[in-house]
Formats: structure tokens, sequence, C-alpha cells
């Protein structure tokens, strides 16, 4: 699948060797001309100079072989440039080729980007003192201003973050819950509580605690069945069923065969687990607190932006190739990339593409319209069909006989 | 998107270190030439016969001593470039590593959806390059003072410190300093020791640009030309002289330094002589409007002022604005990323750019608002979305702009726990950015998977998701409805369905399955 990266990790490779090589010879070659030069210093204070009168050849055959060692290096440098650097077989193409559309030049742009980043940077605000000052930095050179409340929002929100993945303590974020129960449950309809405590009890039950008189992992399966008892009443009803399941487990020992409730309660210790469980915990929780506290997307914009850059910079660089075959090759609409590029972000819109004329469907301005059989068109190929609504007309995917009163806009939601 | 392609991508890093490397090893040798014929020529003094008889023994002695210090001091300098030349190896290893990383990552990622340690590790991964398309971006547009993207690169280097490999932080330090000594402090001495230090390599540089061959522009042909700098900052230190005021020293300055780029023999390419005729031709108004200033700096009025100037006074305060700063900081840009093989633009705008257009649709901004607040609500029954209006006024404050996102806070209707929109082209963060950039071209339907469902009101929703949603809408309404203790007989409701974003309610039987194509 790639040839590139072998290649090209063979070349630095042989490259860095070379390299290695040169710089040893010469370092070697000085050292024992240096010795050489001592010697002949010793044998000088013992009035012998033929050592020293040797030394003009000395030097010269240092100085030739240090020659000879960075020519090898100097070879193994402009090898690297013709299988590299100018390869026009590596580097098919430039970056600045890929820049069909400027974002623009100047401040204001500057002053915009800036904006999304310093959010990026604020989201990551893990060491205050030192990025708020970065952050200060780029705010008054942009003259923008970040507002105090989001900045503590996402210090808190870190705060949280971080006793999950470096203290591994559920505490307080389950503090946090508690204090937000209603917003949690109504605004977000969130589940975040119950996992938390799902996972607390899990932490207790599979504690198994050495000081345990009741048997190998009875303290730690008490330890969980007090916790049920103190925590989960609140969700008997909402989440009755796993509820059941959490408690019946207590009847068996975590890593039992028989238990029937393994997968449910078997915490594996292995680091990636560990580590898949805490990070679930953590997505839902920024989500939750992104929603709730913040009113703001889940990731920074721009990384949004840059992953969506990723997906689609390869259909920029098959364009590019095409245009350095053929030259006119804008013939698309305008106003509109000449090239397909993914999108499934039915999160953000419904992209709805009417079947007959391929066009987005806009609200407003050509809206989804669903036939009296629910197919759905859109309103201009509605139009073209009816005649500008003056005739029934054949549904293009069913037998159905459509008027055009009977048609009406639909809209798609996304809950 | 595969491995190589990521490779392609971060060509800079790969072109960087071997262009240093190169510098550092012509500075080794240029060490090496100078010691040796150092030491020749110490030796000559104390070797030989005639040195035996001439010197004495402690005096060849102590020279012989000076020699070895010499020496040792030579091979300290060694040391330390062995060490740099073996840290720009290294960072080619580390650039290579972590594709390799991917690598490991791609190959290792299961079909799973959800979230796996690899999948962890792989947003981590890309995490890592954004942060490192964000320094870089702030590297090489800081604005004087400490560099503010270092400051940022040490920041994340200190939770893993392997970034300080993955880019070349030294070099884009390097530029920033000299390019905002030109374009802040309008000062050429670091520009012009940067020239000096590489004046072979500019030389060498060759630019390719396409220009029309006709007038209609049918057909186009390619340029070959080189750089212009070192003319460009010898215009400037002219320039210089001009604005200090000796027109004397000016006039000397033209002969010693400019005559010889009048001559079309000094030059590889026809394009450079050209641009650089054009300038010289423009030093006869240059110096006639200085000498028609009088003394305290004004230019004299002339008898009939009609207020226009003549085209050889707006050329020289051109000359002397701000805009032959930017020009002359441009220039050496282009110089400088060309020597390196950096890409002209931020790598983070040439993503950003193409981020933006394959998330723009004709959606986005305006016409089209899925999630609308609470207060469009009633709005949408009438016109369904039509002219909800999103508020994009540009804000100064960077904070959430709660107008332009749905949130069902304070509904007054029995709404669902609505998803807020973080479509970044709509968001007041990103909007203004892609205003003139184009829409993606989308030839398929991304559309709510699963049932759709269709309601009389025309809301399309996935039938589980629609229903998931019931139980809730319908205690939230039984909870107003008992605040407001109206005795209503509730019985019916279970066979009612409502829509969670106008609050409607509407029979089981009334629901219809909806065929998008």
């Amino acid at each position: 699948m790639t040839s590139t990266l072998p290649q090209i990790s063979k070349e630095i490779d042989s490259l860095a060797k070379v390299s290695g090589e040169s710089m040893l010879t010469c370092l070697d070659e000085t050292q024992s001309l240096l010795d050489v030069l001592r010697a002949a210093q010793a044998a000088l204070i013992a009035d012998d100079d033929s050592e020293l009168n040797k030394l003009p050849v000395r030097v010269n055959a240092w100085s030739n072989a240090m020659i000879k060692s960075l020519k090898m290096y100097n070879t193994g440098l402009t090898l690297f440039n013709v299988k590299v650097v100018e390869s026009g077989r590596t580097f098919e193409f430039r970056l600045d080729d890929l820049y069909k559309y400027p974002l623009g030049e100047g401040t204001n742009v500057q002053r915009m980007v800036t904006k999304s980043i310093i959010m990026h940077l604020v989201r990551n605000n893990t060491d205050d003192g030192a990025l708020l000052h970065l952050v200060r930095r780029l705010e008054q050179q942009f003259n923008l201003e970040v507002s105090a409340e989001l900045v503590d929002g996402f210090r808190v929100l870190n705060d949280l973050v971080s006793a999950i993945l470096v203290d591994h303590t559920l505490r307080p974020v389950i503090d946090w819950c508690e204090a937000n129960h209603e917003a949690l449950i109504h605004e977000l309809n969130s589940d975040l509580e119950f996992q938390l405590h799902k996972l607390q009890f899990l932490i207790h039950y599979n504690s198994g605690s050495t000081a345990d008189a009741i048997g190998p992992d009875g303290l730690s399966r008490f330890l969980a069945y007090k916790y049920a008892r103190e925590n989960f009443q609140k969700f008997g009803v909402s989440h009755l069923q796993v509820v059941l399941k959490l408690l019946s487990s207590l009847l068996y020992a975590a890593e039992t065969e028989t238990n029937p409730y393994r997968s449910l309660v078997d915490l594996q210790s292995s680091e990636d687990t560990q580590l898949v469980m805490r990070q679930k915990i953590v997505s839902l929780l920024v989500s939750n607190f992104c929603a709730l506290v913040l009113r703001l997307s889940p990731r920074s914009l721009l990384e949004e932006v840059l992953l969506a850059s990723y997906r689609a910079l390869p259909q920029f660089v098959k364009f590019h190739k095409l245009l350095k075959v053929s030259a006119n090759l804008d013939w698309t609409t305008e106003n509109e990339l000449p090239f397909e590029t993914p999108y499934d972000y039915d999160e953000f819109h419904q992209v709805f593409i009417c079947p007959v004329s391929k066009e987005q469907t806009v609200h407003g301005v050509n809206p989804p319209m669903s036939l009296p059989c629910r197919h759905i068109l859109s309103k201009e190929s509605i139009w073209k069909l009816s005649r500008n609504l003056t005739t029934s007309f054949k549904c293009p995917y069913c037998p159905e006989i459509c008027s055009p009163e009977n048609t009406f806009e639909v809209k798609f939601v996304n809950l | 998107m595969s491995v190589d392609f990521h490779i392609l991508l971060q060509q800079s890093n790969f072109k960087i270190p071997h262009e240093l490397a190169k510098k550092n090893l012509k500075s080794i040798q240029k060490l090496i030439e100078k010691q040796k014929k150092q030491v020749l020529a110490d030796l000559s003094k104390i070797t030989g016969a005639q040195a035996a008889v001439k010197l004495s023994k402690q005096q060849r002695l102590e020279a012989l001593a000076k020699i070895i210090r010499g020496f040792d001091a030579f091979l300290t300098k060694l040391l330390a470039k062995a060490t740099i030349a073996a840290d720009f190896m290294h960072r080619l290893q580390c650039r290579s590593d972590k594709i390799k990383e991917l690598q490991t990552l791609i190959s290792a990622s299961s079909e799973d959806s959800g979230i796996t340690a690899q999948s962890i590790r792989l947003g981590q991964w890309y995490r890592d390059q954004i942060n490192l398309l964000v320094v870089d971006y702030l590297l090489k547009s800081s604005s004087g003072g400490e560099n503010i993207g270092l400051e940022l690169l040490e920041q994340l280097a200190a939770l893993d410190p392997n970034l300080k490999n993955l880019i070349d932080f030294d070099v884009y330090v390097q530029y920033n300093k000299i390019y905002t000594s030109i374009t802040q402090d309008h000062d050429i001495s670091l520009l012009n020791s940067w020239f000096q230090d590489n004046k072979l390599t500019i030389k060498k540089i060759v630019y390719v640009k396409s220009v029309a061959s006709d007038e209609e522009q049918k057909s186009k042909e390619t340029v070959e030309y080189g750089s212009s700098l070192e003319f460009e900052l010898k215009f400037q230190e002219f320039l210089n002289i001009v604005t200090e005021g000796s027109i004397i020293d000016a006039i000397g300055f033209c002969k010693t330094s400019l005559a010889a780029y009048m001559d079309l023999t000094n030059y590889t390419y026809d394009y450079n002589y050209h641009q650089n005729i054009k300038r010289i031709t423009n030093i006869g108004g240059i110096l006639l409007y200085k000498s028609m200033q009088t003394e305290d700096g004004m230019p004299k009025q002339s008898e009939n002022d009609d207020s226009q100037e003549p085209g050889f006074v707006t050329a020289y305060h051109t000359l002397v604005s701000q805009k032959r700063w930017l020009d002359l900081g441009k220039l050496f840009t282009a110089d400088f990323f060309q020597i390196y093989g950096i890409s002209y633009n931020y790598p983070l705008f040439i993503y950003l750019s193409a981020g933006l257009c394959s998330l723009k649709t004709k959606s986005c901004a305006g016409c089209d608002v899925e999630y609308i607040t609470s207060k469009h609500a009633e709005g949408l029954k009438a016109s369904a979305g039509s002219d909800t209006e999103m508020d994009l006024g540009a804000t100064d404050i960077v904070s959430p702009d709660l107008s332009s996102r749905g949130s069902s806070a304070g509904s007054s209707v029995p709404s669902a726990p609505l998803k807020v929109n973080f479509c970044p082209v709509c968001s007041a963060e990103l909007y203004d950015l892609t205003t003139h950039l184009p829409f993606a071209h989308l030839v398929t339907s991304s559309i709510i998977s699963g049932n759709p469902i269709m309601l009389p009101n025309g809301n399309i929703y996935d039938e589980d998701k629609l229903f998931n949603l019931q139980e809730k809408l319908r205690s939230k309404e039984l909870r107003e409805k008992d605040s407001e203790a109206s005795g209503e007989d509730d019985s019916e409701d279970d066979e009612m369905v409502y829509d969670p974003i106008t609050g409607e309610k509407f029979e089981m039987g009334q629901i219809e399955k909806a065929y998008p194509t």
C-alpha cells in the first residue's frame, strides 16, 4: 500500500549512517593529530625536534583525511537530494499547489485565524500561567478578548478530565454531575451520571482487596454492594435493567467462569482496556460539559476543520494532477469545488441531494418536497416535471401520478 | 488518507534538515581549511633547521603550546558541529518514525466504530499534527518580542519533548527575526548579513513564473528568473541615503553600486534585468524630488498648485512607505522559503482552506437552519425554516455565540434536548473566513441514518431516535400540566407522538414513512 515511507526511511538511515561515520572519522583524525602534537611537544621538551619537523607533513595528511571523509558525507547529501528532496517521484506536488482557494492576506485574515487558534488553545488549558500569557499576547496583537467565563470553564473541565486520566479518580466528576443533575437530565438527556456510578461500582467490585476476611473478593463485592445501595436508587426507573444485572452480579466473583455477567462486570486490568474505559467517560464528560456549561462544540472547531482537511486534501491533489494534464477543467457550477470531497457530517447539516437534478436542496431557495407517494425531490425538479406547476406528473420512482398541489416542503432533523 | 500522503504534505520537514546539514558541512569544510592554513603557517615558523637556530627551545615550546591550544579549541568547535550534524539526522529519523507510528496505528485499527485504544492514539497523533501546524504558523508570523510560536512549542514540549524534533523551529525563528526586523523595525542589517551568509545559495535560486504570452491569455508560457534580493538591498541602501538627505552621496552610491545593474551582460536572466531597469529609471525622479525639498523637509509648493501629485512624487512616497518594507519582506520570504523548500503559504492556511471548502454546504449560514433556537420555533411552523437568520455579526469577543446556535434552554414548548449545530462554517468563529471560498461539491446525500419517518408537518426524523424521546417529552408535558393544575385527561397520550422541535402532538396513524432516495 505504501511505497514512499520505506524508501524515504531507507534514504534517511543511510544518510544518517554516512553523516555519523564522517563526523566520527573527523573527530578521530583530529584527536590523533592532537596526540601527535602533544607527542612532538614532549619530544621537544626532551630536546628532540625530529617529531616537530615532521608535523607539517602530518597536518597535511590530517587535512587530506578530513576532506576525504567530508566528501563521503557530501556524496551522501547529494544522493539524498536527488532521491528525496528534488525527486519529482517522491514529492509529486508542492503544498502551495493545493492552495487553490486562498483565505486572503493581511491582518484581518490573520486576526480571524488567531481567534480560532485562541479558542483551540484555551481548550487545552492545562497549564494556566504559561498558556494564558501566550493567549494574552495573541489577544493584544489582534485586539481580541477571550471571555473570562470561557477560560474558567475550560479550566474546570480540564481539572475534571485530569482527575480521571491522571489521578484515576471519579469523585470530582461525580460531584460535578450531582451538582448539575437536573440540567444534565432535562437539557441533555445525559447518561453521564449513571455511567460514572456504574464505573465506580465496577471499580469497587474489581478491587479484590487482599485484607479480606470473607473470601478472595468478598470485601470488594461488599464495597460494591454498599456503593450500589447508596447511589443506584435514583436510577431505579431510568436504568432498571442494567442496575438489576449489576446487583445480580454480586452473587459471583468477577473473574469466575461461571459468572453470567462477566462481560458486563469484569474490568480487565490491561492498560488498553483501562485507557478505553477512561476515555469513554472523558468523551462523554467533555461533550456534556461543553454543551451544558460552555454551549460549545465538544471539539475545537480548528481541529474539526483540519481533520476534515486531511480527508479533503487527497482530492485536491488529484485535481491538481488532472489540471497539469489538461488545462480547462473548470466545468462545474460556479462557486463550487470542481471535484467531490467527502462529507458525512449529518450532525452539522442534513445534506439532501435531489435524485433528479443532483442539486443540493436548500430551505428557502430550493427545498426538499414530498410527493404524495412520499418520495422526495427538490422544488425545482417538481417545477420542471410539472411544467411550472401546471400539470400532474408521474413520480420518477414509482407509478404514482402526482399533482403539484399535493406536494409540500419537508425537513430532515437529526436528533 | 494514506500514510505516504502525510509524507508528501510534510515535505519541508524532510527538506529543511537536508539543507541545514549541507550548510553545516560547508562550515565544517571552511573551519578545517582555516585551521590547516593557520597551523601550517605557525608550524613553518618553528620547524626546519633555520628555526632551530634562530629560536630558543623555550620560544619553540611556547609556539607549539599555542598551536596545541588552538587545536584544542578547534576540536571543541568541531565537536559542536558534529553534534549539530547528528541533531539534523536525528530530526529526519524522528519524522520518519512519526509517520511509521501512523502506519502502525492505521494497520492495527479495527473496523470497530467505537472508541478503541487505537482510535485514541490515532486521535492523539492527529492532535499532534494540528498543534504543530499551529506552532508552525505562530513561529513564522510572530510579531517581534519573544517568538510566540516558540513559546507555545516549549509548552507543548514540556508534555511531549519529541515535538521539538518534528519541526525546524530554529529555522523559523531565524526567518521570523529577520522578517520582523525588515517590516517592523525598517532595519536591513540582519537581512544584509543573512544575504552575505547565503550569497552563493541565493544566486542559484531559479523561480519559474507563467505569464500570458498573448493578450487573450489563451496560451501561457513560463519565464525563469533569479532572486533580486541583492539588487533590492542595494536599492534600499540608496533609498536610505536619499531619505537622510545627502543627494551627493546618493549619486556617488549609484555610480559605485547600482551602475553595474544597467548592464544586461551582468545578468543570468533577462527578466531580472528588465525588472531592475524599471527601478533604476526611477532614480532620476527620486533625486529630483528630494532636491526640491526645503530645509524643513517639506517639498516646495509649486506655483499653480492643483493638488495633483506628479507621478514621481507618488512613486517616491510609495518607495519610502511601509509598502516598500513589506515588499522587501516578501522578497526575503520568497528566497528564504525557496532555499529550504518551505511552502510559500502557511500550511495552516492551506489546510484550513481545503477543510473549510469541503465543509461549506449550501445549507451553511443563513438560508437553512436545522437547529433553531426556541424563539424561532414558532416561526418554523409558518414558514419551514426559511427566515430564521443567524447572527453572525463580527464579534470582537471570542466567546461562545449562543445566538447562532440552537439550544433548548428556556423553551416554552415541551421540546426535546436539542442538539446544537457545531458546523464550523456556520460558527461565528470561522464564518468570516469562508465568505470567499467555494462550496463543496456534494453528490451524495448525507441525511439522518436509520428509518426516516415523517410527521404531518413535514419534519422527518429517524424513527428510533424520535420514539426514544417520546417518554421524556410526555413526562415533561405532564409536569408542566401538573404545575398548571389543569385536570385534563391524558389517557390518550400514549397514542400521541410529540414533535420534539415544534411541540405539536400528532396521532400515531398520521406518521408516514418517507423515501428520500
